[in-house]
């Protein structure tokens, strides 16, 4: 073995090491470029990352905007009575309306006092919202407490802490007028003139919702943000369809077992033709037609009448003993007597489906009204507070004794499709009762005691049964705002994030 | 074993095939292989990174797909078929997405809303049920998306890599408000107009009711106007409805019902002692509907009634308070000032001034103490006479009624359609020419209403004209006495706004383009109503009661049931001129006593011809006239209702304010009783300054106690033969 070395003559080995090198270092500058290249597809790979975590943040304040929008969508419903009223103490609690000028109770103030550049600036105050700048001066946004931002707790809803929202509103009181074409005629500021705005009390108004959410925040340090707004208007469950314009409708029962006094619309046929009673009087629907009304003990009369007083109590609510006497009657039916006047209607052409006809959707498909309600399974947490769309499923909505239920400026429309809806004397109704039969066919209402409702009653159902004395007065402002108003939905196409000079 | 290399090889080939050892090959590679492998893991990881990063991607979209997804409902509680927002509950799911798999976690938290606990605080939401309440409010939708490891990613077509595991989440809050909500928002503008159910309309019958033709198959006609009285001899009320009605095979329909009513009162003076105290502007009727007039500070009245000695219309309240001008409204017009006045046809001598004293008053139109002559100033008790339109359930007063036509007719006109065609013809083109006539402001010389025989061609109606005196024999007998009617037509004063309205439909537009809606033509809009008044004027004849006598009685409670225009053959035969007398404002529609000093201007008459037996000569009228006035002295007594009878030879009419009486030239001693007078608890007598009585006069607290003999004296022709009403038993 001692002839393996390296002959003598032979380069030294320290220069053979030298050309191996050679070859590492091309491998290593090969590896080298290799991992440059590496490096470069690696930081093509952190910027998907990043722009995919970029899209996630995004996203996430985009979620929180939504949220915000969402929860407050609710927290205006919740008081879509009250939004747009200027009335003072329009609940009997004391609650203002939120354009009332009663000290801490408005929560609008005016765009046009805003002190804004409202034509051609730009910013983050909420005015700015507005995207046809014209129209900003005729608006109001969200001011309470020190704080244009509405008192809804998104921030604490939403789990985790790196989102926060802030939701801000516009209001616009529609200027509306029934008679033309476009019957909607922009916003108005005017809240006492009924000319301008389609009421007094401010009953149509259009709110633009204004979500800022931000993600991925470390206190007030936030990775992103989003801007979304959402248009509502309020609505009447009866929008769409045709609520007659008569204090009370019947498909079943009429007379009354008890005594009845009806105090009629005295414009609902005409100028100056009263109706009382709406009867169902077509023989080709499915229950047939109502009883004729030459029985039983009841009386018709127009307001000043049954008031006994000069003009509608501002309240619109009787001051001691309201009745119709036999001499005043527009009808009245009592032992011998029986004068049927004009103002009972028993129409051969009855609508068969009444619930289609006053709220513009089939009986069969309920659930769509329904939807717009709150609903309640029995009647007993209603009160004079109450105000807005109401649905009673169940077996049984009562009505306790010397319980009064919404109020002459924010009145209920109380649809129930409870089995049986009970008044159980002394009981007064602001609004309108609907007794539907979508939910059971056995539906019926029975009528205790004394009871008054000043508005509208429906009897859409098997049976009504009525012992004491049952007063409908119909009222024009109740049934107005209970029909026109109580709900709120978004509007189409109202949905925007792309705001030219809102920031 | 040489193994060496050979010596004789050369230099440089030993150097050109030295080459690389084994060992050099094998570290280069080891090393380059180690590289290698770090590059290939970091490929590798780059590969699953970008495979994180893309199912991240499209975890996060699958988490906007089922928000998405959750919002479209359509409804709150579930129906077959139909996604609900009580669907969306808490739960998971799997989906597929490029071959991966993805676990989709919902956690679905309900919030209800919370009234505040403070007034004018705000509610909030909480997790928390309220008793009855079925449904949330509101739900909070947490997604968590995750995929698990260890699936392949297929980067492309042929390369692939193994994913890791991850997951992200995603919250939003879900509203209770339905996607249908958005379509009610825009049907919503026509919530209000609510549905009136059409009202039958049974037209009244030939001759009492008479329907005007206002062309376009539309129809107006007036019921017939009933006094009420409320006690014998007190206040009355006299109501009446004017209906347009449309009329199509299926029967009349109302368009429109103005319920009108006129009322005497008596009222009490106040001059305001502020901004509160005053009245509304008169009510006016604008085309579509009666408007209320605006509330203003001047002069202002309260009723007197009260229920143990003056009986008289609730109606009253709006009456006494409400009928004074004076003051200013914001509303007023300076261009029309009429409107604003209760009649805009008064005399300007009839407002109070400051000569008449009394500040408070200035503006306001005159009010008289009883009897109509002494003024009344603050406190001072006044007789009134309004009349009341029902405006949305409420009586307002509206201006004064102004009578421009009057007419009477036999008993056999107008109960057969071409005679009604023939008035209803006469009255709207009257009515036409009267429109065209007027100009604005034209209070101050309002046009001529014309009458039938002013009409080109002239209408003549039966007994309109000496030269066709209507024959009476046929039907009038004593025991079958024929009942002859008297219509009026009333105009109210046009308000420049209606004069608008109504140039532009007479210049062609239709009612939508003027402002009133379907009414198409001026007639409908026009505030005219033709009236019977055959129970509420005066009936007279002369001569009197010969041949023929018209009944005269005095009104009654209700029912119209009270004599009046019945005319009767006594005795003889020959000519008698029928005249109706009525006051042309609210007091012929009252019946009552004048409330002022233009009451007899204001009167018009109509005679109508009658021949008792035809080509009968005239009877001859022999004896004195004897006329005179019967007025009242006491509050709420109403002269007008008193009755009078003659006897012992004189014939008597009553007349609007008094009487007339034919008494022989000699012998019979004739009288005149008056009776019919009246107040609760209070005893009354009748007097005279120029007649004597005959007997004590009766006096008591009930009608029938009350009744006083006159004799009537036979010196001639004589008048103001006064009578008065007053309280107590006995005459100065």
């Amino acid at each position: 073995m001692k002839n393996l070395n390296y002959p003598a003559s032979q380069p030294a080995p320290a220069a053979r090491l030298q050309r191996g090198m050679v070859t590492t270092f091309t491998g290593v500058l090969i590896l080298l470029l290799l991992t440059m290249m590496m490096f470069f597809a690696m930081r093509v790979g952190v910027f998907d990352q990043r722009n995919s975590s970029n899209d996630m943040r995004q996203k996430l304040a985009f979620h929180a905007a939504e949220s915000g929008i969402h929860h407050a969508k609710e927290f205006f419903r919740a008081n879509s009575v009250i939004a747009g009223s200027p009335v003072e103490n329009i609940l009997p609690n004391g609650t203002d309306g939120w354009l009332s000028t009663a000290a801490g109770a408005g929560r609008w103030l005016k765009c046009s006092e805003a002190g804004l550049n409202l034509t051609t600036g730009s910013g983050t105050h909420p005015c700015f919202g507005e995207p046809v700048p014209a129209r900003r001066s005729t608006l109001y946004y969200y001011s309470f407490g020190n704080s244009m931002f509405l008192p809804i707790d998104t921030d604490g809803v939403i789990p985790g802490a790196t989102e926060t929202v802030g939701v801000q509103a516009l209001l616009c009181l529609l200027n509306v007028d029934f008679n033309a074409v476009t019957p909607v005629k922009g916003c108005s500021t005017n809240t006492t003139d009924d000319s301008v705005a389609g009421f007094v009390d401010g009953s149509y108004y259009m709110l633009t919702l204004l979500a800022r959410g931000r993600g991925d925040c470390v206190g007030t340090d936030c990775k992103s943000e989003a801007l979304v707004s959402e248009q509502m208007s309020n609505f009447g469950a009866v929008a769409g369809g045709q609520a007659p314009s008569v204090p009370l409708t019947t498909k079943s029962t009429f007379p009354p077992s008890g005594s009845a006094e009806v105090v009629p619309n005295p414009n609902s046929g005409g100028v100056g033709v009263p109706v009382s009673v709406w009867m169902n009087a077509n023989t080709s629907c499915a229950n047939g037609a109502v009883v004729d009304p030459s029985s039983g003990s009841w009386a018709t009369c127009e307001m000043q009448e049954w008031y006994g007083e000069d003009s509608l109590p501002a309240d619109y609510t009787c001051n001691g003993n309201c009745s119709c006497t036999k001499e005043e009657a527009l009808s009245y039916t009592h032992a011998g007597d029986n004068i049927l006047g004009i103002d009972l209607v028993s129409d051969p052409n009855f609508p068969c489906d009444l619930f289609s006809f006053y709220f513009g959707v089939p009986k069969t498909s309920y659930e769509l009204v329904k939807s717009y309600a709150k609903v309640l399974s029995n009647c007993d947490t209603l009160d004079s507070n109450s105000a807005g769309i109401y649905w009673i499923t169940g077996a049984e909505c009562r009505i306790n004794s010397n319980t009064t239920v919404g109020s002459p400026y924010a009145p209920v429309l109380l649809i129930s499709a409870a089995t049986l809806t009970r008044l159980n004397g002394g009981a007064n109704i602001y609004g309108i009762l609907y007794i539907s039969d979508a939910e059971t066919a056995n539906a019926e209402l029975d009528v205790n005691g004394n009871n008054t409702v000043y508005g509208q009653v429906v009897v859409d159902a098997k049976l009504a049964k009525y012992t004491g004395t049952f007063q409908v007065v119909y009222n024009e402002n109740t049934v107005g705002r209970a029909s026109g108003g109580g709900g709120l939905g978004t509007l189409i196409g109202g949905w925007a994030d792309f705001h030219p000079s809102w920031q | 074993m040489n193994i060496s290399w050979p010596m004789n090889i050369p230099r440089t080939y030993k150097r050109a095939t030295g080459g690389y050892t084994l060992l050099e090959v094998l570290i280069g590679m080891v090393i380059f292989a180690l590289g290698m492998m770090a590059l290939m893991q970091l490929q590798g990881n780059l590969t699953k990174s970008s495979a994180d990063s893309n199912a991240r991607s499209v975890a996060v979209n699958i988490a906007e797909e089922t928000i998405e997804n959750a919002r479209t409902f359509a409804q709150v509680t579930g129906g077959v078929g139909l996604n609900a927002f009580n669907n969306i509950v808490s739960g998971s799911a799997t989906t597929s997405r490029g071959g991966i798999n993805y676990t989709v976690a919902r956690v679905v938290t309900n919030y209800y809303y919370q009234p505040p606990g403070t007034v004018n605080g705000s509610g909030t939401f909480t997790t928390t049920k309220p008793g009855n309440q079925v449904n949330p409010d509101m739900k909070m939708l947490q997604l968590t998306v995750s995929w698990g490891s260890g699936q392949t990613f297929q980067v492309d077509r042929t390369q692939a890599a193994n994913l890791g595991s991850g997951s992200i989440v995603l919250t939003d809050m879900i509203s209770s408000i339905t996607s249908p909500s958005g379509g009610k928002v825009l049907t919503n503008s026509t919530a209000q107009q609510l549905y009136g159910p059409p009202v039958d309309y049974h037209p009244g019958q030939n001759p009492d009711i008479v329907s005007i033709q206002l062309g376009q198959n539309r129809f107006k006609e007036s019921t017939k106007p009933e006094p009420k009285v409320y006690n014998a001899n007190e206040r009355v009320e006299t109501q009446f409805d004017v209906v347009t009605y449309s009329q199509d095979n299926a029967g009349a329909t109302f368009l429109r019902r103005e319920e009108f009513l006129a009322v005497a009162c008596e009222c009490t003076l106040h001059v305001p002692s502020g901004s509160t105290q005053g009245g509304l502007r008169p009510t006016l009727w604008n085309g579509n509907s009666y408007t209320e007039g605006e509330f203003v500070s001047k002069a202002y009245g309260t009723s007197n009634r009260d229920n143990n000695t003056n009986y008289q219309s609730e109606y009253c309240g709006v009456c006494c308070s409400d009928h004074h001008d004076g003051g200013t409204g914001t509303k007023d017009d300076a261009n029309d000032t009429p409107r604003s006045k209760y009649n805009p046809f008064r005399a300007s001598s009839e407002y109070r001034t400051s000569a008449d004293g009394a500040t408070g008053l200035i503006g306001d139109h005159k009010h008289y103490r009883l009897g109509g002559i002494t003024l009344a100033n603050d406190g001072d008790t006044y007789y009134e006479a309004c009349r009341l339109v029902r405006k949305d359930g409420f009586f307002r007063v509206a201006q004064d009624l102004r009578q421009e036509a009057l007419n009477s007719f036999p008993a056999s006109y107008l109960d057969d359609k071409s005679e009604v065609g023939v008035y209803s013809s006469y009255v709207t083109g009257a009515m036409a020419l009267f429109k065209a006539a007027g100009v604005n402001n034209y209070e101050q010389s309002p046009p001529t209403f014309r009458t039938p025989l002013a009409m080109s061609p002239e209408v003549v109606f039966p007994g309109s004209k000496t030269s066709n005196r209507t024959a009476l024999s046929v039907f009038v007998a004593a025991s079958s006495p024929q009942q002859l009617r008297s219509r009026a037509i009333y105009v109210d004063y046009l308000t420049d706004e209606l004069r608008t309205i109504i140039s532009c439909l007479d210049g062609g537009g239709s009612g939508q383009t003027c402002g009133v809606g379907a009414s198409n033509s001026a007639l409908e809009i026009l505030p005219f109503f033709d009236v019977q008044l055959t129970w509420l004027g005066r009936w007279n004849e002369s001569p009197i009661n010969a041949p023929v006598t018209v009944s005269n009685d005095a009104a009654i409670a209700t029912g119209n049931t009270h004599d009046r225009g019945k005319a009767r053959l006594t005795s003889g035969s020959g000519n008698s001129d029928i005249t109706f007398k009525v006051n042309r404002g609210n007091l012929g529609l009252t019946g009552s006593d004048p409330i002022d000093g233009t009451y007899t201007a204001n009167t018009r008459q109509y005679p109508m011809y009658a021949l008792a037996v035809v080509a009968a000569p005239p009877p001859v009228v022999t004896g004195y006239n004897v006329t005179g006035t019967i007025t009242s002295n006491v509050a709420s007594v109403k002269a007008s209702d008193v009755v009078i009878a003659a006897s012992n030879g004189a014939a008597c009419n009553r007349t609007l304010t008094g009487f007339e009486c034919v008494v022989p030239v000699s012998g019979g001693s004739p009288r005149l009783t008056v009776s019919n007078y009246f107040k609760k608890n209070t005893t009354l007598v009748a007097c005279s300054t120029t007649l004597a009585t005959n007997g004590v006069p009766h006096t008591g607290t009930t009608v029938a106690d009350n009744y006083t003999r006159f004799d009537l004296p036979q010196t001639g022709d004589v008048t103001g033969r006064n009578i008065y009403i007053k309280s107590g038993t006995s005459c100065p």
